[in-house]
């Protein structure tokens, strides 16, 4: 089969592929991807991602087989349920373990955005459509909600059963969901927040503020339930977690290992392994779950030996969210010399400090969401990068800043005089679409990022020398 | 007219005025004029609001560009460009910046102005729907701004000046109402640039004195005879039309049209309902200015806007719709893509989208289009 | 009754004079630097093979992006209107107008009186417009006249990912040295081109029939991929470049019959 290649070499084994193969015919068929297009996907593969390691080889191939799962769900008589990225965990997790086989929940865009994007590069004209009705270009919109505007409205992805709105951080996807309901007529739960938090709070919670969402976890659930007519019990609840913590723990060293020096693989290749928890179904977690879980001793291993794609003392920086859409921005930082051992999203940095008081489940699972640290503004950001800073040995900012992303897009522009100031290390900020590559160059921004790896390695060399010769 | 005329004057002398009150030790307490900050809260405590709400210029937008990146709401950029430029002498003079946290655009004000330190904030937060608990937690944020107030003025709402205060603004409201309302009918007494001079003129000068100017003007309006009817209606929309950005107003009255009806964060939504004058205030207070306030595009769901300007349309015999966004108020963008299709089915009515960047050379576009849908309505 | 009708472009003058509904002469002249200056000597180069001066026209009506810069103008009308009705006087059957200028580009919708009905307009963004093949034709070292038929001999358009012209450049100038052949960067070129002008549209729709005009008409590679992209033939009318003038005389001639300002 034409497309055999590009599965083995994202991980697949023989027995799934000739298994899965009458589905694979027809999504393929529906997605309009032929031969030529396998081949010039191994080549993104092979070019774009450290596929000596199987884990990320396997993370790769999961992508791929979430999206057969959302293309072909509605005609293999699934229910279909949608949510955002970034997603309130929980919600649909259960809703994933529950409805195994039966119900397919997924993040479509964000899926899609990986495995027809970065890896088919065949994304741009569902951006198009999207742009076409939603979302008009020129107006810093995010690809995320193009993505799935356009992919219902192309018809490559069902309308969905129920859309799972977590948009208190996000604005678009509130109102893009609004716009998928007018049109498509469809259900949706919606989980509120507000990020009103002053100044400083972080990382402390107010009582009020862990109940307010908390309140709106447990609301949403109940709305799920009464639409999809499920009711979740205990076990359910305990399957996710135990699944979704064996991901977290491989997640945890994973972070262990890029603390080494060097870091002992290119950071974007672990983000797509991670992001595994928030885009794909239950059905397909088993598999995310070996990819993360091969990963972990491949790391550990060249950390061992001491390897890495980058020679030991390369400065380390850390970033938002590396560009997906296409490794070019990644490739040109690893080339510069800088490496990434951490990004905002890749850390949860305060796990340490949860309140064991708050005994709901609602409440625990508010109270981690909320210690993540993306919903309380720009001091939660700065104090996030502060400790990661100590935590892995940073000695600059590579600051991949969002064009289209409002949540996000002043931070970088805010923080980089305080951290300058404060902890007094460079800091770069490139303004980029984490999901969208048409409105913006890799190469163009090749001479800042290559000065600033010049730069950071001169600073690291004249600091070493310093400390010798103490 | 006679009671415009006067309102100019006192907008002239306004920053002086304050100074004196500054001296005599009162507090100006500045804030975000999206329709959510109870004023009756800052006037109880003898405090005085100023709603900030310049825009329309390009300078400021520009140095804004040094202290935010472009993404975000042009009216905002603005209001950190207007403060930095020391453009307007109100923006100085206030004690405190109130802020509640709406959507994203919003936040981000709140935080360049207090990581730049350009002044003391205050925020609290607004949930993005209307349920018993989003009540609460509005609620609960007012409370907290009433205590900050307390701390701030050394004064003590109580439930009578705090009624007190809701009374005044309430007969403000009314006005407002009956002097909109008499647009609905073909006579076009005030044009839709005068009546946003007084909505504008609202958010800066002193209650009573609107309130005396209000009642003025409309002995002047009930004793003429308005002129005869002429140009298409237009109902004006969007996300913010700042003191400052005429520019839209004066194209649809150059091209020949009329604004018979405005719809807009810092407008319709503060004097279409009254606060209930009796219970408890605080809680009439959240009543009215959360729980039926009309949602803007930010909420989740917003249909409530949209059905809101579909009646809006209908009841005042508008000819066609102009909606008026500015650049990169995300949640309103992607609202506009659905409004054209809403209203064609619900009224036949057609719609212009129009976005701004208050750039000076967008001026000569924007009349094209604006002048090409005036008399593609004409026409109908 | 004769009537005039000027179109005061960025780049060109236009004016186009109608007796009685038959047009009887027309002009094309560069803009320049002085509003003024250009509609005289346009005005001049169009009278003088009738032997009529400006004196005999009953009424002018000016469009274009100088048009209320024009002291003799009885009236200043949008581009967007005048498109519509010239348009719909070369061609009755049209419903909907494509233009795509030098700097700005629109999709208008109109009726079979040549009313307009909807229009969408992009004038901040170059690469929807002839601006963006200006840049890519120098860039490739083609003279602009050719590269309309280049592109049709293209199996293969080059897909462009680059939205922004400044990027697009680089990506064009990066792939031809990649070696891909001139034919197939052109052919992308044009398809980007006629992709953003259909995204842009789409709200307004491409009711047939639908016609073709402004500078970019005459590139047979834009036209080849916007008709891809709609499903149908679309016309290109003669002299698409006086349209906007020609509707400002006709409404000239409207106005007065109708007695309206």
């Amino acid at each position: 089969m034409y497309y055999s290649a590009l599965l083995k070499l994202c991980g697949w084994e023989n027995e799934q592929i000739t298994r899965e193969r009458p589905r694979l015919d027809e999504a393929f068929g529906i997605l309009g991807l032929g031969p030529e297009d396998m081949d010039l996907a191994e080549a993104r593969v092979m070019e774009g991602y450290d596929v000596d390691l199987m884990g990320v080889r396997k993370a790769l191939g999961v992508w791929i087989g979430g999206m057969v799962d959302v293309v072909l769900s509605k005609r293999e008589g699934k229910r279909l349920v949608y949510y955002s990225f970034p997603p309130l965990g929980g919600l649909s997790g259960v809703i994933s373990v529950i409805g195994k086989g039966e119900i397919l929940c997924v993040c479509p865009e964000f899926i899609l955005d990986i495995a027809l994007g970065a890896i088919f590069n065949k994304i741009d004209p569902i951006l198009e459509a999207g742009e076409e009705r939603a979302l008009p270009p020129g107006r810093a919109l995010c690809g995320l909600n193009k993505i799935r505007v356009g992919a219902v409205t192309e018809g490559i992805i069902p309308v969905p059963d129920l859309l799972l709105s977590s948009s208190f951080y996000c604005d678009q996807g509130g109102q893009t969901d609004e716009w998928l309901r007018e049109v498509y007529g469809i259900p949706w739960v919606v989980m509120d927040n507000v990020m009103d938090s002053p100044w400083g709070e972080f990382p402390n919670l107010t009582p009020e503020r862990v109940s307010y969402l908390a309140a709106e976890m447990e609301n949403g659930w109940l709305e799920a339930a009464e639409i999809l007519g499920y009711q979740p019990n205990k076990e359910h609840w305990a399957a996710y977690y135990d699944l979704y913590s064996k991901f977290n723990q491989g997640i945890a060293k994973t972070n262990r290992s890029m603390k080494a020096d060097p870091p002992p693989v290119s950071q974007s290749n672990l983000q797509i392994v991670r992001f595994l928890r928030n885009g794909i179904s239950y059905d397909r977690f088993p598999e995310a779950l070996k990819a993360i879980e091969t990963l972990v001793p491949e790391l550990e291993a060249r950390v061992n030996k001491g390897i890495g794609p980058l020679p030991k003392g390369s400065p380390r920086v850390c970033s938002f969210l590396i560009p997906q859409r296409d490794q070019d921005i990644a490739h040109l930082i690893e080339k510069a010399g800088i490496a990434i051992p951490v990004t905002f999203l890749s850390y949860d940095a305060y796990t340490a400090t949860l309140d064991s008081s708050y005994t709901s489940l609602a409440e625990r699972n508010a109270q981690v969401e909320l210690k993540r640290g993306l919903y309380h503004s720009t001091s939660a950001v700065l104090h996030w990068t502060k400790k990661a800073v100590d935590d892995f040995g940073l000695d600059g900012i590579l600051w991949t800043q969002p064009i289209h992303c409002r949540p996000m897009s002043g931070t970088g522009y805010l923080f980089k005089k305080a951290i300058e100031e404060e902890l007094k290390i460079p800091v770069l900020s490139l303004e980029v679409d984490w999901y969208d590559n048409r409105i913006f160059s890799g190469e163009s921004m090749r001479t800042k990022i290559e000065t600033f790896g010049y730069l950071l390695a001169a600073r690291k060399a004249k600091r070493e020398l310093h400390q010798k010769g103490n | 007219m006679k009671a415009l005329e006067a309102l100019d004057h006192h907008l002239k002398n306004r920053a002086q005025e304050l100074e004196g009150f500054k001296d005599q030790g009162r507090k100006i307490i500045g804030y975000y004029p999206g329709g959510y900050v109870p004023e009756e809260i800052i006037l109880a405590c003898g405090a005085i609001p100023v709603g900030l709400h310049r825009g329309g210029e390009h300078e400021p937008v520009l140095i804004a560009g040094a202290y935010l990146p472009r993404w975000y709401d042009t009216f905002i950029r603005s209001q950190i460009g207007f403060k930095v430029l020391r453009g307007e002498p109100v923006y100085d003079l206030m004690d405190l910046f109130v802020i509640p946290i709406t959507d994203n655009n919003v936040r981000m004000l709140g935080d360049a102005w207090e990581f730049y330190h350009l002044g003391e904030i205050f925020r609290f937060g607004v949930p993005h729907r209307k349920t018993e608990r989003a009540l609460k937690y509005y609620l609960h944020g007012i409370t907290a701004f009433k205590e900050r107030m307390e701390k701030d003025t050394g004064a003590r709402v109580t439930d009578q000046n705090l009624s007190e205060a809701i009374l005044l603004c309430n007969r403000e409201r009314e006005l407002f109402r009956r002097i909109s309302l008499m647009r609905k009918t073909g006579s076009l007494s005030l044009k839709g640039s005068d009546f946003v001079r007084l909505l504008h003129a609202s958010l800066w000068l002193d209650k009573r004195l609107m309130v005396e100017t209000l009642e003025s003007l409309m002995r002047e309006l009930e004793q003429q005879t308005p002129p005869p009817r002429s140009g298409p209606r237009i109902l004006l929309t969007g996300s913010t039309l700042a003191y400052g950005d005429g520019k839209i107003i004066s194209l649809i009255e150059e091209a020949g049209g009329a604004v018979v009806m405005e719809h807009f964060a810092e407008g319709l939504r503060n004097y279409w309902d009254d606060v209930a004058p009796d219970g408890n205030p605080m809680e009439a207070l959240a009543d009215s200015y959360f729980q039926r306030r009309i949602a803007p595009a930010w909420f989740r769901p917003s249909k409530e806007n949209r059905d809101f300007l579909i009646e809006l349309a209908k009841e005042f015999s508008v000819d066609g719709v102009l909606w008026y966004g500015l650049m990169y108020r995300d949640s309103y963008t992607v609202q506009s893509t659905l409004v054209p299709k809403l209203m064609k089915e619900a009224t036949g009515l057609s719609t212009l989208i129009i976005e701004s960047d208050y750039d000076m050379e967008e001026v000569g576009p924007l009349r094209t289009r604006v002048e090409t849908f005036i008399e593609m309505i004409k026409r109908k | 009754m004769v009537v005039c009708g000027l179109d005061i472009g960025a780049a060109t003058t236009k004016a186009v004079i109608l007796n009685d509904g038959k047009i009887l002469s027309y002009a094309v002249l560069p803009t320049g630097q002085s509003v003024n200056l250009a509609t005289d000597k346009v005005l001049d180069e169009a009278t003088k093979k009738l032997g009529i001066g400006t004196s005999d026209f009953e009424r002018v009506v000016t469009t274009g992006y100088g048009r209320h810069a024009v002291p003799f103008a009885d009236r200043a009308v949008s581009e967007i209107i005048c498109h519509a009705k010239g348009a719909n006087f070369l061609l009755p059957s049209a419903r909907t107008v494509i233009d795509i200028g030098g700097q700005d580009s629109k999709v208008i919708a109109l009726d079979g009186d040549g009313n307009v009905t909807n229009f969408v307009m992009n004038d901040k963004c170059a690469a929807g417009t002839g601006r963006f093949i200006e840049v890519m034709a120098n860039v490739l070292e083609v003279p602009l006249e050719d590269m309309g038929t280049l592109s049709l001999s293209s199996q293969k358009p080059c897909m462009i990912s680059n939205t922004c012209t400044v990027f697009a450049e680089s990506e064009v100038v990066s792939l031809r040295a990649k070696g891909e052949s001139r034919e197939n960067l052109i052919a992308g070129i044009h398809k980007g081109v006629a992709s953003r002008t259909i995204t842009m549209g789409r709200s307004v729709g491409f009711h047939k029939d639908v016609a073709f005009t402004g500078g970019v008409a005459k590139n047979v590679g834009v036209k080849q991929y916007l008709e891809i992209a709609i499903g149908r033939q679309i016309i290109v009318p003669e002299e698409p470049q006086i349209i906007g003038a020609l509707g400002a005389a006709l409404l000239a001639r409207e106005g007065k019959a109708q007695g309206s300002i």
